[in-house]
């Protein structure tokens, strides 16, 4: 049986309440059989002005920090639905792009980052969308096509047949520095955006 | 938790001494629920003599309330009440909703998007 990540590490817990104590007291950490559980309201201030400020549940995963927490609005204020980025099924927050997230994130899910960046982000968001305003800062397709716009958006492909080869070509170690580049420059990768190639 | 069986204990912490403002009192329900959680029953209303809510009560949910009831004066104690509930606006100098939310927006260090999983 694998020991919850807040046995092994009882300082890693320890921090997490005395974080939360500190930034975030409307927050509060328990454990509940194998997890964690932070419950509580998150106030989302700007220039030092409280601005909203949501019932939150967020559910820290058995690798902490490595994976990403899951994250839901305990007090049914966003609706359950697709369109508004909600799991209908789980009631979790889709955040954003995994990948993505773990990209712009430096794969580092720490609660405090995680409430800074993606959960504030969305807060906001949804906060412009019950007001009648479109995402401030864009959203992602649903399902695969978002995966594949972040990565069409990473690498600055233009040409979906050319992601989709070097995607899958990644997958296998195959890449190689002749093929056209997926930006669509129409110059051959190792050309163009050398960096790829080396690091496939 | 839900509100009702929330409201009945409050009612029942303030219900023999109701005195004071409403800061006296709010915090005398947050001491209750940290020292005394144990000792708390509910009744419903409604049927005073045969309805014990008191089912509602788990102990998880009892040591959760406890614990953050503990840890909400604490806070208090420490840095006062708008570190608990948000500092106080001033609504005649409150900018228009929408633009403070895209201010707050645009001043992101990192942009993310949302997404879905399901199609």
């Amino acid at each position: 049986m694998t020991v919850p990540w807040f046995e092994r590490e009882p300082e890693a817990y320890a921090e997490v309440r005395r974080m939360l104590i500190e930034r975030y007291p409307t927050l509060h950490a328990r454990k509940i059989g194998d997890a964690v559980v932070v419950k509580g309201t998150l106030g989302i201030s700007h220039e030092g002005v409280e601005i909203d400020r949501y019932s939150l549940e967020f559910r820290l995963p058995g690798d902490y920090p490595k994976s990403l927490p899951t994250v839901s609005e305990t007090a049914e204020r966003i609706p359950r639905q697709m369109d508004r980025h909600v799991n209908p099924a789980t009631g979790t927050l889709c955040l954003g792009v995994v990948e993505e997230l773990w990209f712009v994130m430096n794969g580092d899910f720490s609660l405090d980052r995680v409430i800074e960046i993606p959960v504030r982000n969305f807060l906001i968001g949804n906060s412009l969308v019950e007001q009648g305003q479109e995402w401030p800062l864009g959203e992602r397709s649903h399902g695969i096509r978002g995966i594949l716009e972040f990565y069409a958006c990473l690498l600055g492909a233009k040409e979906k047949k050319s992601l989709h080869r070097f995607l899958t070509s990644l997958l296998r170690g195959q890449v190689k520095g002749h093929w056209p580049c997926p930006c669509g420059s129409g110059s051959v990768l190792r050309r163009c955006h050398i960096g790829w190639h080396e690091a496939a | 938790m839900k509100t009702f069986p929330l409201e009945l204990l409050v009612i029942e912490v303030l219900g023999d001494n109701s005195a004071g403002n409403l800061e006296d009192r709010f915090r005398r329900v947050l001491e209750a629920f940290r020292d005394d959680m144990e000792s708390l029953t509910i009744e419903d209303p409604a049927n005073p003599s045969g309805n014990d809510l008191s089912s509602c009560l788990t102990d998880e949910l009892r040591d959760e309330l406890s614990a953050t009831a503990r840890d909400t004066l604490d806070t208090v104690d420490e840095s006062g009440w708008e570190a608990v509930l948000g500092k106080i606006e001033n609504d005649a100098k409150a900018a228009p909703r929408i633009q403070v939310l895209r201010s707050a927006a645009t001043a992101a260090p990192i942009a993310t998007r949302p997404w879905s999983s399901n199609e």
